[in-house]
């Protein structure tokens, strides 16, 4: 009888230390709110997308390979936004002025966030490697997770997003 | 011959008849499934907001109990001469929350919306509470302004208003604390 009552009290602490140590960049897991100032002007809320598919991108201004990212999320932004999607892209580097003449230049069509001085949302994102995109659902969940940017996964990127609209 | 004909033409027909009546049961069976189902659907998502609301409340109750604790509201009348970009709170000199806003947020407090800026627990005892309002102010100018609140804590719950008001006659923004008994 004493087992019976202990195994569930287990499991659940089980649980409750596996939820406590779940990393932000699990699959299913609720992606982290935050709100930064986008270069553009206003400040921006993550939350306040609860119902488009979101894609998160993470950057600098001295990554190369951040930058080749932003023709492929141009072009998904332009296919996808009238269906429900909005691209945001946190830069870690964006607080300095040089940084926004950069971003200037980057052109994109979509918001660039400067994350803040303590790099809050990156440390919240565990970002370990750049460029890192996330697709978020509809219901702020991530679905989709990608460590990296080369030619074949803005297709997959265009892929997955047309996916959770649909859903 | 034509007899047998009949006859099995009569049993056709009785066995046709004999399947619609037993498909349209399945049916009609199926339909009351189905909403049985959709009810049974929606009492279980009823049942589980009920129960995320009871232990918010149990989280509020057992993480801020009322004697500690201590909430800190932002309301804003107006704000014509004042464009909101972030409160930054400090509570006995140690930051307590540094809030972001965003435009719709900015719009439902003009709104008349009362924001829960902070949440927490404080010994019995005199605090002072300092809260830095940033954001443009009168012809677009980047405006920061602080507002002090020296209280006293006893036993039971606080509640502490800020108040960004309009001030006509000088044509600026002002920034109050106050206290609700």
């Amino acid at each position: 009888m004493k087992a019976l009552v202990q195994a569930p009290a287990a499991l659940l602490c089980i649980l409750l230390m596996a939820g406590a140590t779940a990393s932000p960049l699990q699959i299913g897991a609720s992606a982290p709110d935050f709100a930064l100032p986008s270069l553009q002007g206003s400040n921006l809320r993550l939350s306040e997308y609860r119902s488009d598919v979101v894609v998160l991108n993470f950057m600098a201004s001295w990554c190369n390979r951040c930058s080749d990212a932003l023709p492929a999320l141009n072009s998904i932004y332009d296919t996808y936004q009238p269906e429900g999607l909005q691209v945001l892209a946190v830069g870690v580097d964006f607080s300095s002025a040089k940084a926004a003449a950069f971003a200037d230049a980057l052109q994109p069509k979509f918001p660039l966030l400067a994350d803040d001085s303590e790099n809050s949302v990156s440390k919240a994102y565990e970002l370990e490697n750049l460029p890192l995109t996330l697709v978020i659902d509809r219901e702020g969940r991530i679905r989709f997770v990608h460590k990296s940017f080369d030619k074949d996964t803005g297709q997959q990127l265009a892929a997955q997003v047309a996916e959770l609209l649909a859903e | 011959m034509k007899k047998p004909l009949f006859g099995r033409r009569l049993l056709l027909a009785l066995l046709m008849s004999l399947y619609v009546t037993i498909v349209s049961a399945g049916q009609a069976d199926l339909v009351k499934d189905t909403a049985t189902l959709d009810q049974d659907t929606q009492l279980l998502k009823k049942a589980v907001l009920d129960l995320n609301k009871d232990l918010f409340l149990l989280e509020e109750e057992l993480l801020y109990p009322s004697n500690t604790q201590v909430a800190v509201f932002v309301s804003m009348d107006v704000g014509e001469y004042f464009a909101l970009d972030s409160i930054q709170l400090t509570m006995d000199g140690k930051d307590v929350s540094n809030y972001l806003y965003t435009p719709r947020e900015v719009e439902a407090l003009h709104r008349g919306g009362v924001q829960q800026l902070f949440l927490g627990n404080l010994k019995t005892g005199d605090h002072e509470l300092v809260a830095i309002f940033t954001g443009k102010g009168p012809h677009d100018r980047d405006y920061k302004r602080g507002a002090t609140l020296k209280f006293s804590k006893n036993i039971g719950s606080k509640y502490v208003e800020l108040q960004i008001t309009d001030r006509e006659v000088q044509l600026q923004p002002e920034f109050a604390v106050r206290e609700w008994e």
